[in-house]
């Protein structure tokens, strides 16, 4: 069904069959996106309308090798990363160290989550993690989505997750104190 | 909670997301489609334009140069009319080809 669809589209430019694509497929990138940018949802909103733009203009260089669905959050992916590059706030945020934030407990009290902690994650392991733990996606298909090779995936989902614990047990341990 | 970290499945439902769907989203992708597509169409208007115009210069100077008959046979208000021909012609189907 989805095979069809693609082929209308890169065959007769038909924007109906690009449509039912969108359609099916706009829910986990506008979520993906919206993980990565932290909840800003008119922003990450404009980068998934972006995102399916430049899907539509280069989906003749789709080959159907992959999942049509990973193809779509690598184009997602490398959109979130250049708007980051382009506002140049490849974020204080991201790289400040979780357990100095201020406002922290307080935060982890009100809200304890794992989406939330998420946002204390840097953009890579964050990426990972929704891709993986959220979107069901291999660890090769997230290699090929972020373009780095398959063991840094792995040891950045490893490091991620004992980083997501590391700060669980901080606060904790912080709470009880 | 301490420990669930390293549990993937229960990784798994925590991160589970809801569904996103609305059909704003789509029409407005889809109007920047049409929108882009316009602007390209333009654009290679434009450029078969300036091309038409560039090959009718070149090979109304080549033939000018080259051959006595039609420089005789043709004159610079002559070759100005071509040239301008051409470029009609060409605006002419753009305008069409992008319905203005």
């Amino acid at each position: 069904m989805d095979s069809q669809l693609i082929k209308r589209v890169q065959l007769d430019n038909d924007h109906q069959a690009f449509a039912c694509l969108m359609r099916q497929y706009q829910s986990p990138i506008r979520q993906f996106l919206r993980r990565l940018v932290q909840q800003d949802v008119a922003i990450a909103d404009e980068l998934a309308q972006d995102t399916f733009l430049k899907a539509f203009i280069h989906i003749k260089t789709y080959r159907g090798d992959g999942k049509f669905i990973s193809w779509l959050f690598k184009i997602a992916y490398q959109e979130f990363i250049s708007s980051t590059r382009k506002k140049s706030d490849l974020s204080n945020s991201d790289l400040e160290d979780v357990t100095d934030s201020g406002n922290f407990e307080r935060e982890m009290i009100a809200n304890k989550t794992v989406k939330v902690l998420l946002k204390h994650l840097k953009v890579d392991e964050r990426a990972v993690i929704i891709l993986h733990f959220s979107h069901d996606l291999s660890h090769q298909e997230i290699s090929n989505i972020m373009k780095i090779p398959l063991g840094s995936v792995k040891s950045l989902i490893r490091r991620s997750k004992l980083k997501l614990q590391a700060i669980a047990n901080n606060n904790g341990d912080n709470h009880e104190g | 909670m301490k420990d669930d970290f390293l549990n993937d499945d229960w990784l798994k439902q925590q991160l589970n997301e809801e569904h996103i769907d609305n059909d704003d989203f789509t029409d407005i992708v889809l109007s920047k489609i049409e929108k882009t597509q316009h602007h390209q169409k333009v654009f290679n208007y434009c450029l078969l334009s300036c091309a038409f115009l560039v090959i009718g210069y070149f090979l109304i100077t080549l033939l000018s140069t080259t051959n006595d008959a039609f420089l005789t046979a043709i004159s610079t208000d002559e070759s100005i009319c071509f040239g301008a021909t051409i470029a009609m012609l060409a605006l002419i189907l753009s305008l069409e080809e992008l319905e203005l």
